[in-house]
């Protein structure tokens, strides 16, 4: 079921009533159903993969408690060959065959290719990440085995984060689920607030910006200038930032109407003055996993245990590098089986790495030099790292790249004029509407009155949007993932 | 991690979603006026008219109407030739709209059939040559058609996309063949594949229980609450308010000069020869014309770009033995006429693009000789 639905928003409506209407026990069952009923909407066929990984977790965290360490790494194992094993078949089998069979026949083989037909289920890449961070705290010995199964299923199904996440934490959710929440008028209130200003981002700027997103990459890349690069690397990244922002913040909604809070999973990423604070502040729950599961693990330094924070702390360990091209080049893959995704991963390891040589020559400057000079140079390095991640093939990604330092290749433009202007709109107001928010809005706050005609005007703009832009069209990008 | 909202906020939460749908009755236009965004830049000056002889439609738009026009030829049941004649509004608009006016493509029509041929014409506005080459590919399997004409309009080449009711046809598996292995098919396959950046299927909620269930939602919240219904009008509203205020901001106006842009013009040039590839393919006669535009005052064109233009569309139509004819003086300064503001100031501006019916009139006769001279070469 996709969040920018009429079904969805039915779904929402009903369980959220019946939830604070029936006992604990029944609330977790409702859960669970509505979980299911959430996902199965899509096809049904594939929520027995989705119990797989819900079970062998269950079980395998079981046992965990009751036998010694060796025995431990092999329930581990077996939890991490189940769930890996399933992302495998369903997201990479066909790219590992194609390689293959490529790289045989270049060395003088000749394999005919094969034909898989292989659908990927929904949210896989997420609930996987979720179950393998469960059974890995159970492992460490973080959190205790949930022995309730309903429960722990709530967990990895509960329907707001099911299918792209935010990808959180078993000590976060559970005791939320067990601390039973009362009912609060407020849970409502900001639930609404947070799912329209979610549908907000997605149907009205991430659906409109995606029309001249998808005309933009069309384009034959011999055809296109420097600029077009430029204008449709910012026009994506902005793009994705509003359709997965939105889809966050939906997320966050919904869990908050029934009384479950989760942290933020973006926040203002594009206003990073380093690349180290941009993984703070873009889907912060995947590269606090990241740093957990994988870049801390492999620098073998004590890890975090929490789904904020990013790619915060800087290793400085012997091989630190090369853990961190590793872990983002993993980063990158875990979004497709593409090489355009393994590069992305690799561009920002790469520029991570640049950033910690320069970090020490620039500390010296003064900090109001080195947040705007910092802004000024994350931004655009960020933004080109969205090519590759759009672009159809390796080819094209580095074709365009390449336009950028060519001079001649400024002196045309390949687009409709109205794509530049709504870029630079788009780019104005995102600063804007940061500087509302951290400078104007305490100011505007302070006032009960104004406060409530601004607010009044603000909630009043964003409803008729969404309800004008309103569509089941267009699924998340994050989906595909 | 707050739970907190205050009671002002939760006040606004109500006033806003309130105000904000009782706003949308107060922009809401005439109830009774279906908003049609494709002729958005036509206005009340210039009247969108597409012909029928006899209850038999002989002038239609894309796929959404394309089977009256099948049905009517099929109706005469006298198996005529068939000509084709593609293009863009200037086509089925009339400036200065007066009663009984008719179009160019009523008028070829009469005269072909005085000579048992049997015209159809599709138009659709700022129609581009990609289009016009998937709708081609699209009616040769409808009909044995005999002569295809073509206008080339140098504007249009700056479109680029393809209309919903015109990329469907790449669904119709004849019409995906012919045009699959050509430069701009190629193109047009790949930038239209349904598939996401990671590789997978794009319309993850087509033929889902989710699609059927979301159809009968939405048309049951339409018929409670007629406001649903009307959300493309109010879409279309905002989006011509938007391109009003731009070009008031901008300066922009008809006569605002357009330049070229490299790609799009490139991939209609292609989709042009692929045409012309087909056509011959097929045995069908083309007649490519560059179409008329008003010529007393400066083109908003860069000048240069539209030499250049002209002169590569007669070296393509020399290199396919194709006939061509440049058309664009044909219309005497008179029969053009005036278009609404196309910005917020209320002034009207010229309009290039349409003229009056007598203009019609002109063309047709126009493009009747030109078919006069390809029935000689047959002979």
């Amino acid at each position: 079921m996709i969040f920018n639905s009429l079904t969805y928003l039915l779904l929402l409506i009903v369980v959220v009533s019946l939830y604070w209407l029936l006992p604990y026990r029944a609330r977790l069952s409702l859960i669970f159903f509505s979980s299911l009923i959430f996902y199965g909407f899509w096809k049904i066929k594939f929520i027995p993969v989705l119990l797989i990984s819900v079970i062998v977790d269950w079980i395998v965290s079981q046992k965990m408690q009751i036998v010694h360490k060796k025995r431990k790494s092999k329930l581990l194992l077996i939890s991490l060959v189940t769930n890996i094993g399933l992302l495998f078949y369903f997201k990479y089998l066909i790219f590992f065959a194609e390689n293959s069979i490529g790289l045989i026949n270049f060395f003088g083989g000749n394999i005919d290719s094969i034909t898989f037909k292989i659908i990927l289920p929904l949210g896989i890449s997420f609930y996987t990440f979720q179950t393998i961070s469960y059974t890995l705290d159970v492992y460490r010995g973080f959190i205790k085995p949930e022995k309730d199964f309903i429960l722990f299923a709530c967990y990895v199904t509960f329907f707001p984060q099911l299918v792209a996440g935010p990808i959180l934490r078993a000590k976060e959710v559970i005791p939320q689920f067990n601390n039973r929440p009362t009912f609060s008028i407020n849970f409502i209130y900001i639930g609404m607030r947070l799912i329209l200003f979610g549908l907000f981002l997605k149907v009205v700027l991430a659906d409109n910006l995606s029309i001249l997103v998808d005309t933009g990459f069309a384009i034959n890349v011999e055809n296109m200038s420097a600029i077009d690069v430029w204008t449709l690397a910012f026009l994506f990244g902005f793009q994705i930032y509003f359709d997965f922002s939105g889809y966050s913040f939906i997320a966050l909604g919904s869990a908050r109407m029934l009384g479950i809070i989760f942290p933020n999973n973006f926040n203002f990423p594009y206003i990073a003055s380093s690349p180290k604070e941009f993984w703070r502040r873009w889907h912060i729950s995947l590269s606090s996993w990241i740093r957990d599961y994988l870049y801390l693990p492999l620098n073998n330094i004590k890890v975090l245990n929490r789904s904020e924070g990013g790619l915060e702390r800087v290793v400085k360990t012997k091989g630190s590098k090369k853990s961190l091209f590793t872990t983002m080049g993993i980063m990158g893959l875990w979004h497709g089986a593409n090489w355009t995704f393994l590069i992305w991963g690799l561009y920002h390891a790469a520029i991570i790495s640049i950033y910690r040589i320069t970090q020490p020559k620039i500390s010296k400057f003064p900090n109001w030099f080195k947040t705007l000079a910092g802004i000024s140079l994350t931004l655009p390095i960020m933004m080109l790292s969205w090519i590759p991640f759009r672009a159809s093939s390796l080819s094209d990604a580095f074709s365009m790249w390449s336009k950028l330092f060519n001079p001649f290749k400024y002196t045309w433009l390949g687009m409709r004029e109205n794509t530049y202007l709504i870029t630079f709109l788009v780019l104005i107001g995102f600063f804007l509407v940061y500087l509302f928010k951290e400078k104007v809005s305490p100011i505007i706050n302070s006032s009960k009155y104004i406060s409530l005609i601004f607010d009044s005007i603000f909630i009043m703009i964003l409803t008729s949007l969404v309800i004008i832009f309103f569509r089941a069209i267009n699924q998340f990008i994050y989906f595909q993932f | 991690m707050k739970n907190n909202i205050n009671n002002h906020k939760k006040l606004s939460t109500i006033i806003g979603l309130i105000v904000g749908i009782i706003l949308l009755y107060v922009f809401l236009p005439n109830k009774n006026v279906k908003l049609n965004l494709e002729d958005f830049a036509l206005d009340e000056n210039t009247k969108t008219y597409r012909a029928s002889i006899e209850n038999k439609k002989i002038h239609c738009s894309d796929l959404k109407d394309i089977s009256s026009c099948i049905k009517g030829y099929k109706a005469e049941n006298k198996n005529y030739p068939v000509v084709v004649w593609l293009g863009n509004s200037q086509l089925h608009a009339i400036n200065q709209y007066k009663k009984g006016d008719n179009t160019a493509a009523l008028h070829i029509h009469k005269y072909l059939k005085g000579l048992n041929f049997y015209s159809l014409t599709f138009s659709q506005p700022n129609a581009n040559l990609q289009e016009h080459y998937l709708l081609f590919a699209y009616l040769l399997d409808q009909f044995k058609i005999n002569t295809l004409i073509l206008p080339i309009v140098f504007d249009d080449l700056r479109e680029d996309q393809i209309r919903s009711n015109i990329i469907s046809i790449l669904n119709y598996q004849n019409s995906f063949k012919r045009i699959e292995k050509s430069l701009s098919g190629k193109r047009i396959i790949s930038k239209n594949n349904q598939k996401d950046l990671a590789g997978n299927e794009i319309n993850i909620i087509e033929d889902t229980i989710q699609n059927n269930f979301e159809n009968f939602i939405d048309d049951k919240l339409g018929n409670i609450w007629p406001l649903w219904m009307q959300r493309d009008s109010l879409i279309g509203q905002l989006y011509g308010n938007l391109y009003l205020l731009r070009n008031s901001i901008f300066g922009i106006k008809a006569t605002t000069t357009r330049k070229i842009i490299k790609g799009r013009y490139a991939n209609n040039i292609n989709a042009l020869k692929d045409i012309l590839s087909l056509a011959i393919e097929n045995e069908v006669n083309v007649i490519v014309y560059i179409p008329p535009i008003r010529n007393d005052i400066k083109i908003p064109y860069n000048i240069s770009q539209y030499v250049n233009f002209k002169h590569e569309i007669s070296e393509i139509t020399k290199h396919y033995e194709t006939n061509f004819a440049n058309l664009e003086n044909l219309i005497p300064a008179k029969l053009w006429g005036k278009k609404a503001s196309t910005s917020l100031k209320k002034e009207e501006e010229v309009d290039f693009m349409h003229f009056q019916a007598e203009g019609h009139n002109l063309l047709a006769k126009a493009i009747f000789l030109e078919f006069k001279k390809i029935l000689k070469l047959s002979e």
